[in-house]
């Protein structure tokens, strides 16, 4: 097991309310080639597509499956974004299905959690949804020069990452992805949401096997350095994780949060097509009966 | 001169107030982290920059991804998004209040995301006589305009006063457009997946060697460039073989995914834009401002 710092890290709680889907006047989008929609696919309870699911062939945009929170008060939702991370224990405080266990499974707009079928059917938008925030501050202590983001350290253990020497990790990755195809989320910073990867070309997303990624795949993104911001930087590389469905916007796609980034080629990404949060947490599409752990 | 059709385009007014810099409130602390890990406290965006014009350099100030001249926005959100959207790069600007009343200036670009500023050119004599807070006016004219030759590309912020001046030709149905360089797909920073009606896409500029092979080592503020491999008809994005054009609005940033940040021109899904190098492309000298 990787030597972390993770007896240093404080466990608290944070809040938020199952997020009602919200539309602006005005409802329709426009995809890459023009024509309009409306947007389905965020926030609210989703009750066909849970964590795992395939992130592309949805009538819905930017697909956030199972159950989204958020808090109203901007500050306590910022809280609830740095504070919170995939893999920590989620659990509803109010209403019909008050008790119901789950975990986080993205950050997205909103925080994606999964929850058990028969307990997403008791919930309702407005409920309160509790987080056991922990993983914030995670540093590696061999691996100084790799850096840690968005991870409960108990997911770190379970992402199957094997030592390669050299100061090097070895991590188990469904698609290796460059740079330049990544969009929307320049911007953002690495502990503050994900980034699309451009899918509006067709060409583009049968050349990196895109139409085959699921939500909760792990993810390698070449010459992305995600130490400080993200940035292009020949030879880094940063380690991904995809939380919500395609779009049909331009410069956006698929999301991929930031995991772990490494300014040298110190990184070394493995084809592996099970490297995924849901299977490795036996939830979402890969979830045994009766269990979400 | 290219056809287009700039004689069916309206002129319709748009308006803001030239903004104060802002700061964020305590307890957050004042500076941006750099992408080599330092804080660093630098002017904001926005105000009135004195010494900062179209045509000088737009890298190596001591600032955040600097404005030229005045930056204006309009606090009402509805008309902000108006004057964000519809005034184009090369329309004129006119000061409606205060001690540069009746003065004009021209649009040189807009900002991206969390400032979404207009950026406009006075002469240095205006400068020294405005005022935070002063309104602006801008006849907005441009948003719709066609090249008649080039049903492929899809013009963004372009005013017919700057199509007209900037030397474009068409071949069959490309058109060839003056560029002072092309941004490789590798380069395209923050702005991507964002409008492009409005807006800008930043170059990045972390790795000043692709940069420089790029021919943008010495990039200056309002140099027209093209970005290889993304489309910007809907937002802006990576696109195989996707040609945009812009002009560069702002100054560089020393946060990792910003820099120079372009408001694009034209753009073609298909490739129907041939950027042609040539030097000195550049707003200053196509607009004449001085």
């Amino acid at each position: 097991m990787l030597r972390t710092n993770r007896d240093s890290l404080v466990k608290m709680a944070v809040a938020g309310i199952v997020s009602p889907p919200t539309l602006a006047r005005g409802v329709h989008r426009n995809r890459a080639t023009g024509e309009a929609f409306v947007p389905i696919g965020m926030a609210g309870i989703i009750y066909n597509a849970r964590p795992g699911c395939p992130a592309f062939g949805w009538e819905a945009d930017h697909l956030e499956p199972a159950v989204c929170i958020h808090c109203a008060d901007a500050q306590e939702d910022y809280a609830l974004h740095y504070l919170a991370n995939p893999g920590n224990d989620a659990t509803v405080v109010s209403g019909e299905a008050k008790g119901a266990r789950g975990i986080v499974m993205g950050e997205h707009a909103r925080f994606i959690i999964d929850f058990d079928e028969a307990d997403m059917e008791l919930m309702c938008p407005g409920d309160r949804v509790q987080i056991q925030a922990w993983g914030t501050g995670l540093r590696l202590l061999d691996y100084p020069h790799i850096s840690v983001w968005k991870l409960d350290p108990r997911l770190l253990d379970r992402l199957g990452i094997q030592e390669a020497g050299g100061g090097a990790l070895r991590v188990p990755v469904t698609h290796v992805l460059p740079s330049r195809i990544m969009g929307s989320g320049w911007e953002l910073n690495p502990e503050y949401v994900d980034q699309d990867i451009c899918s509006n070309d067709p060409a583009t997303v049968k050349a990196f096997g895109l139409e085959t990624l699921r939500t909760g795949d792990v993810v390698a993104v070449t010459d992305a350095d995600h130490a400080l911001g993200r940035g292009y930087r020949k030879g880094a590389i940063t380690i991904g994780l995809i939380n919500h469905g395609n779009s049909w916007m331009l410069g956006h796609g698929p999301g991929c949060m930031t995991l772990l980034s490494c300014a040298t080629p110190k990184i070394e990404p493995v084809i592996d097509p099970n490297a995924n949060i849901a299977r490795y947490m036996n939830c979402g599409v890969f979830a045994s009966k009766g269990a979400t752990t | 001169m290219i056809a287009t059709n700039q004689d069916r385009l309206i002129a319709i007014s748009v308006a803001g107030e030239i903004v104060a810099p802002r700061m964020p409130a305590l307890p957050a602390m004042p500076h941006v982290i750099s992408k080599d890990g330092r804080p660093v406290l630098v002017p904001p965006l926005g105000g009135i920059v004195y010494n900062v014009k179209v045509g000088d350099a737009a890298l190596g100030w001591v600032a955040e991804n600097v404005h030229p001249g005045v930056s204006i926005k309009s606090r009402a959100e509805g008309e902000h998004v108006a004057l964000h959207t519809l005034a184009c790069v090369g329309n004129e600007a006119r000061v409606m209040t205060g001690e540069a009343k009746g003065r004009k200036g021209t649009v040189t670009g807009k900002s991206g995301r969390w400032s979404e500023h207009l950026i406009i050119h006075f002469g240095k004599e205006t400068l020294d006589a405005l005022a935070i807070g002063d309104r602006i006016l801008v006849k907005a004219l441009g948003v719709g305009l066609q090249f008649s030759d080039a049903p492929q590309v899809v013009t963004k912020n372009l005013s017919p006063a700057l199509a007209a001046a900037w030397g474009i030709t068409a071949t069959k149905t490309t058109l060839n457009v003056p560029v002072v360089g092309v941004v490789p797909a590798e380069l395209m920073g923050a702005g991507s997946g964002l409008s492009s009606d409005g807006g800008v896409l930043d170059i990045q500029t972390g790795d000043a060697g692709l940069l420089a092979s790029a021919g943008l080592g010495d990039l200056k503020i309002g140099d027209v460039v093209a970005f290889q491999d993304c489309d910007c008809t809907f937002n802006s994005g990576f696109h195989k073989g996707a040609v945009s054009v812009g002009v560069v609005s702002q100054g560089d940033s020393q946060r990792a995914g910003f820099g120079p940040g372009v408001t694009i021109l034209m753009t073609s899904r298909e490739g129907a834009i041939h950027p042609a190098k040539k030097a000195g492309v550049n707003l200053a000298s196509l607009l004449g401002l001085r």
